[in-house]
């Protein structure tokens, strides 16, 4: 029993170190200079060239202002449309309510390799290529089916007295959705959020499709345009890489409890 | 194109939702009203830029239409062309290829990840490892991805290894060589343990009922047979929703053959999604484009509820 238990420990080290391999590499390389990369491939050197940083933080940075802008403002766009209609479909009955919620979370059977292309010709008929909105507008539209999915689970969870007595107590509508649903389901609204935050900052096919003008654009096809144009400067890409995980390894920090609960909310089970 | 502007076409879809809610509310009692309000930026949202293009693909499908130029109906030539086209081909072989090992490797790599960390001794241990197995998810997967392609390349980590153990003959660039790009495309992301897919089994294994486990206990029964017959029943329910992702990833994902090979060398990466990708941007060509998104659909719809019919059936059967 023993000596299985520290077989086991010893796999999970194992495949632990296998999964960082890449990412040591990374962190390591990034800090050499370009003859330092070629001569010591395997260990750390001396000096440190932080410089990479500088150079890469240069590049990255106009980048990484358009993935925040485009990130932040999706994030306000489906947490707000989707707590409000969430909470709308999960505390009140009315006429046609269910056929309203099919439609909505039916979108989730559609992929996006059907849409890809006529998505792309709509919002070019449209006008909006090039612009953030090409971007913030098919996020929040396609993002909210599942959060409004997930968040209506949240909000039918709440007991139905507390929302009772507060109508008693002349609360209005908007009064029991901000005072007692947002507050009481803010743990899942949290999860759900990060999850909207990394699939936003993330998202790459959509930006490279949409958005050729380079001062628009994000993160993701910054780092590819980048990765392209560097050819032999490993250290500065590499730098690049790991300033480009910063704001999602910061939020991970700042939230882990709520991250890991994130990335298992709402369908886990079929 | 026409003198009417793009956009008035939208003004029909809040004039229908009107008119619809007005006809509504003249049946139902006041008050109701401004529930309906509260829904309609999200039915307007979804209407517009979600239904219409998943509508728009099945029609565009049926013309040949390249941007710039005029869109003709051309009837169903366009699916005609695809069963003729020796490219695609090639690409749906690779698919199901990619798909089988991603299902294979998606399905079992990150169930012995979340067993072991399961069988940890305490809930410390547990979470550390838990939160360990969760940090890659933050880097961005298109810079996972561009590593990868440095590990693979010439002068790569991939061969630098292999000379080391004094294995030199096997050295290559393993993406540029027709024999290897493949594999190479498939083993990007090796040991495939992290993240989602070990977050959703580990969830699944901590909700398996206490009483469950202490009675194997008591009754004996080795870990291999509390594996096979209490964890592996208890959570089909997570194979089932990886085995989807899984499928539906491998039908849809292009974005690691777009930066690593574009398809190459020759057809030998091509996947379909990549080929609709370059059909479209590439060539301009939409109608036939859609028309291979169509079919892509189709054959994720298929493959789904083949998985779930599966699996289900399994399910039945260990119970």
């Amino acid at each position: 029993m023993r000596l299985w238990r520290s077989l086991a420990f010893i796999a999970l080290v194992l495949l632990a170190v296998l999964t960082f391999v890449p990412f040591m590499f990374l962190l390591v390389n990034s800090v050499k200079s370009i003859p330092q990369f070629y001569r010591n491939f395997w260990s750390p050197t001396l000096p440190v060239h932080f410089e990479n940083y500088r150079e890469a933080w240069a590049e990255v940075r106009p980048y990484i202002v358009n993935s925040l802008y485009v990130t932040t403002l999706t994030f306000i766009g489906v947490i707000s449309l989707s707590s409000i209609t969430a909470f709308t479909i999960a505390r009140y009955r009315f006429p046609g309510r269910d056929a309203i919620f099919t439609f909505i979370i039916a979108i989730l059977m559609v992929p996006g390799i059907l849409t890809l292309v006529p998505s792309f010709m709509l919002f070019k008929d449209l006008g909006l290529l090039n612009t953030y909105w090409v971007m913030i507008i098919a996020y929040v539209s396609g993002g909210q089916a599942f959060a409004i999915f997930v968040l209506r689970t949240a909000f039918a969870a709440i007991p139905s007295d507390l929302f009772d007595s507060a109508q008693i107590d002349g609360a209005a509508d908007w009064q029991r959705f901000w005072y007692i649903g947002i507050p009481l389901a803010q743990p899942v609204i949290g999860a759900v959020a990060i999850v909207n935050v990394l699939g936003t900052w993330n998202s790459f096919i959509w930006p490279l499709v949409t958005v050729s003008d380079d001062r628009k654009s994000v993160i993701t096809k910054g780092l590819f345009t980048f990765a392209s144009q560097y050819g032999q400067r490993y250290g500065a890409m590499f730098a690049g890489y790991i300033i480009a995980s910063l704001p999602l390894l910061i939020c991970f920090l700042l939230a882990t409890r709520l991250f890991i609960r994130g990335m298992t909310s709402g369908a886990i089970k079929l | 194109m026409s003198q009417i502007p793009f956009w008035t076409r939208f003004l029909g879809v809040p004039l229908v939702l009107l008119l619809s809610g007005a006809f509504a509310l003249s049946r139902v009692k006041r008050g109701t009203l401004k529930l309906y309000l509260a829904l309609l930026p999200t039915v307007f949202l979804l209407l517009c830029f979600n239904y219409y293009p998943a509508v728009k693909a099945f029609h565009t499908a049926l013309y040949r239409y390249d941007i710039g130029g005029e869109a003709t109906y051309i009837g169903l030539s366009n699916f005609k062309d695809i069963l003729a086209d020796r490219i695609l081909h090639k690409s749906f072989a690779n698919m199901i290829k990619l798909a089988l090992f991603a299902c294979a490797v998606s399905l079992v790599m990150p169930l012995i990840g979340a067993e072991l960390i399961f069988h940890l001794k305490t809930e410390r241990m547990r979470y550390f490892f838990r939160v360990l197995f969760v940090v890659p998810m933050v880097v961005p997967g298109i810079a996972v991805t561009l590593i990868w392609g440095n590990l693979y390349s010439d002068s790569g980590l991939v061969n630098r290894l292999l000379s080391a153990i004094g294995l030199s003959d096997w050295t290559r660039g393993w993406l540029s060589d027709p024999k290897t790009a493949l594999v190479a495309v498939m083993f990007v992301g090796f040991p495939f343990v992290s993240g989602f897919p070990l977050l959703i089994y580990y969830a699944g294994l901590s909700n398996i009922p206490e009483s469950l486990l202490d009675a194997a206990k008591i009754d004996g029964a080795s870990a291999w047979a509390t594996f096979r017959n209490i964890h592996l029943p208890m959570i089909s329910g997570q194979f089932r929703v990886l085995a989807v992702l899984a499928i539906i990833g491998a039908a849809q994902g292009f974005e690691s053959i777009l930066i690593l090979t574009r398809g190459g060398p020759g057809y030998t990466t091509m996947v379909p999604g990549y080929y609709m990708y370059e059909n479209a941007f590439s060539f301009k060509k939409m109608g036939y484009a859609c028309a291979i998104g169509l079919l892509l659909f189709l054959i994720m719809l298929a493959g789904t509820r083949f998985t779930l019919r599966f699996i289900r059936s399994t399910e039945e059967f260990t119970e």
